[in-house]
């Protein structure tokens, strides 16, 4: 693992509950995307371990990239 | 693969294209990236006649990602996410190697004599364009990385995707944000150009949540004719962004030749992305799959 993957995990998990609470909020014709990252980040968070997490946290983002590739491109 | 993917690649006429995934213009041939199957449509520029290529040995899927021929004899397309970077034969189409990236990127062009990757970044005024040298990702250009108000804002902020250049400069454009190209030259110095836009900002802007509603998507596509024209293909119009029911895109072309706009056409149907194009005529790839030429009256 690179030190760039390791800075992607690290942001990534303490922003969960922000998105979480983010996509919550937003209205259902346009927040597939980010709704999809919050029940992700959700999901990887109720993994046993900080690299399961992490790992799964990576997931996540690049799910949630190719999502929004698809969707505005 | 569908009926009419499987048709073509059985040696038929190509069917529509399925999941567009970029493309490459060469001297006399087009190549275009199908995902879906995966393969390569090759299309030849002046009769628009076209084979199909499939593509062999990707355990992975391919990522819709665009696609590089840096004339090393191979393709490049992104796979996994971005994770992976698969070359494949020129001649067979069999995958040649498989490299695991040292981060995962969202995009790929060809930049003249080398595959360009376009980074994932999460911070602001962090390079963008990076080529692969002895195992490690470079960056070759001061495209940096934006600033927006939260993670999912920074997420749509810095997607970035590139069109067809030519020897002097790549067209590049932020999905989000401003209507504005950015020409890449040789030595990666980037110069501005502005381009019309059809789109409006989101009435929900300032009370919705939504962090895509933050932004406008002007541009889908880009086409450089010579240092002074390019081709701009629409993404979004009118003020729905392209994940809102009823979001209009891609039914405008416009020419711009310094800075001003010259001609803008309306195309009969939405539109993907432009293939080929000199003042007179575009060949332009619709939203259904289909390839045609468009006359500029």
């Amino acid at each position: 693992m690179t030190l760039t993957r390791f800075a992607s995990a690290r942001l990534l998990v303490p922003t969960l509950a922000v998105t979480a609470g983010l996509a919550a909020a937003a209205p259902a014709q346009g927040a597939g995307c980010i709704q999809f990252y919050a029940e992700c980040l959700v999901r990887a968070s109720d993994l046993d371990t900080w690299w399961q997490r992490s790992a799964a946290g990576i997931d996540c983002y690049l799910d949630t990239v190719a999502c929004l590739r698809r969707a505005y491109t | 693969m569908n009926a009419l993917s499987a048709l073509a690649i059985a040696g038929g006429p190509a069917g529509p294209v399925g999941d567009y995934g970029g493309r490459w213009v060469g001297a006399k041939e087009i190549r275009l990236l199908d995902t879906s199957l995966p393969a390569l449509y090759r299309i030849d520029r002046a009769t628009l006649a076209t084979s199909v290529q499939p593509l062999s040995g990707a355990d992975a899927p391919l990522d819709p990602y665009g696609m590089a021929l840096p004339g090393d004899g191979t393709v490049w397309t992104l796979a996994d996410k971005g994770r992976f970077v698969f070359r494949f034969s020129e001649a067979t189409g069999e995958r040649v190697e498989k490299r695991r990236l040292p981060e995962p990127c969202q995009g790929i062009a060809t930049f003249w004599n080398h595959a360009g990757l376009f980074a994932v970044r999460l911070r602001p005024n962090e390079r963008m364009l990076l080529r692969a040298e002895n195992g490690a990702l470079r960056p070759f250009s001061p495209l940096s990385s934006r600033s927006a108000p939260g993670l999912a804002e920074i997420l749509i902020a810095n997607l970035l995707r590139c069109g067809s250049g030519t020897k002097a400069a790549i067209p590049c454009w932020f999905v989000a944000g401003d209507p504005e190209v950015l020409l890449v030259d040789r030595i990666g110095i980037i110069r501005p150009i502005a381009v019309p836009s059809f789109a409006l900002p989101s009435p929900a802007r300032g009370v919705s949540r939504e962090p895509g509603v933050a932004f406008t998507y002007p541009i889908r596509d880009a086409f450089l004719i010579d240092g002074q024209a390019i081709w701009t293909l629409t993404n979004q119009e009118g003020d729905r962004t392209p994940l809102e029911n009823g979001a209009r895109r891609g039914r405008h072309v416009t020419l711009v030749r310094g800075r001003r706009s010259e001609r803008t056409l309306e195309l009969p149907a939405e539109a993907r992305a432009i293939l080929d194009a000199t003042e007179r005529s575009l060949v332009v790839l619709f939203a259904d799959g289909t390839v045609r030429r468009i006359h500029v009256p």
